[in-house]
């Protein structure tokens, strides 16, 4: 079946418990059974392996993990979600993530985040968007004080 | 595990859909962690425990991100994984009563260039004779490859064996062995991607294949290994209550 799985659908089944089995014996004593084509979901083919006390996890031809909500059918073309990749840019989606918290730990998390990246700041565009950023996080969440908002802006002009 | 300060690990989204026809519920979730260690973060574990309004589990999941990669000091998000199969009667008609308890554990990645073999011909025995040191922590005596005659096909059989053991006291909660079968030309016919977890001085013996590779193929080849182990760096918990996600299209 693991090479079916390969060889049809670009999957591959990486087996985690151990003693690793050779060959799908009914440990459990039971007769599940699943009949494998396109639509199948990866996580009914999970719990099947399961039945037969396998831990397995699921990853395409280049290695890609592979989310157990996909069909098999979609394996073969699946491609990992795009990452922002400026470190910049990424962390201003995650301070926007936090934006509306409520807490001072959080706020404080968030200006350790703003510091590291203003130090990491090369482009106008980057400082910028930062800039925005710090100005529209001043508006919407109070605990997000001017005074964190000076001592951000300092660093920036330094 | 390394003792950091303030670790940090939040939920910014966690969210449930009206029902559908048949009754069932999707949620979606979403966390940052922060990685306040000194070394990269490659790989971090995450469970997820949902409860109802009375507190009792009706789901959750455990996921490894691997994908992942968090520099030290910085943030990262994590699209959680909370499970299937969240039939609204699990919830006592009290959807936005539901929760998600969520623990996290980061690793650190330490990586090896084990070597590489020859393809070996029809009965011979190929061998990496060294031992390979993994931090400090592990060590991989060997590696031993069997070539035994072709299958009816016409395609090889190869017995690869790597005896991993974890010396230290430490549980390893990834050891991994990546082998990569190239050919004359350089480029790579098939790769095989093996883990396990390896208790405190234990062992896990890795017997990578590879499947449907013509002995034409295989002529001149050569068997690249390489290992790495993930060992833990923090541990986080969080929890959040739901809230109603509406779709506006």
């Amino acid at each position: 079946m693991i090479k079916h799985l390969r060889d049809k659908y670009s999957l591959g089944c990486v087996i985690k418990n151990y003693p690793k089995p050779h060959y799908l014996n009914t440990y459990k004593k039971n007769i599940a059974e699943l009949t494998i084509h396109g639509g199948v979901i990866l996580n009914d083919l999970y719990l099947l392996l399961k039945d037969f006390n396998i831990d397995a996890d699921f990853i395409n031809l280049k290695s890609h993990q592979i989310p157990k909500n996909i069909l098999l059918k979609d394996v073969k073309n699946y491609r990992p979600e795009k990452k922002e990749s400026n470190e910049v840019f990424r962390s201003l989606q995650i301070i926007s993530l936090m934006s509306e918290t409520h807490t001072y730990t959080d706020i404080d998390w968030i200006i350790r985040i703003y510091k590291r990246i203003i130090n990491i700041a090369t482009s106008q565009e980057e400082k910028s968007k930062i800039l925005e950023s710090i100005v529209k996080l001043n508006d919407i969440n109070e605990r997000f004080t001017e005074r964190d908002v000076k001592l951000l802006l300092e660093l920036i002009e330094k | 595990m390394a003792k950091s300060k303030a670790s940090a690990m939040k939920v910014t989204k966690f969210t449930y859909q009206n029902p559908d026809s048949d009754g069932d519920i999707r949620l979606e979730g979403e966390i940052v962690i922060e990685n306040t260690a000194d070394f990269d973060v490659e790989l971090v574990k995450v469970s997820c425990t949902v409860l109802n309004g009375s507190g009792v589990t009706v789901g959750g999941d455990v996921s490894d991100y691997e994908n992942i990669f968090i520099t030290p000091k910085s943030t990262e998000k994590i699209d959680l994984s909370l499970g299937w199969s969240y039939h609204k009667d699990l919830f006592e008609g009290e959807l936005d009563k539901m929760s998600v308890l969520i623990e996290a554990t980061s690793f650190k990645r330490d990586f090896v260039k084990i070597g590489s073999l020859e393809m070996p011909d029809v009965g011979e025995l190929a061998m990496i004779k060294k031992n390979i040191s993994l931090g400090g922590l592990a060590e991989i005596r060997g590696i031993s490859a069997l070539r035994k005659k072709n299958d009816d096909e016409g395609q090889i059989e190869l017995e690869i064996r790597a005896g991993f053991r974890n010396i230290s006291d430490t549980h390893i909660e990834r050891a991994q062995l990546t082998s990569k079968l190239i050919d004359q030309r350089d480029a790579e016919i098939e790769s095989n991607v093996d883990y396990n977890p390896v208790p405190s001085k234990s062992g896990y013996l890795f017997q990578p294949s590879f499947y449907g590779v013509k002995a034409g193929k295989a002529k001149n080849a050569e068997l690249k290994f390489s290992a790495s182990i993930f060992v833990p760096l923090d541990t986080f918990t969080a929890q959040s209550t739901a809230t109603l996600y509406v779709d506006d299209y």
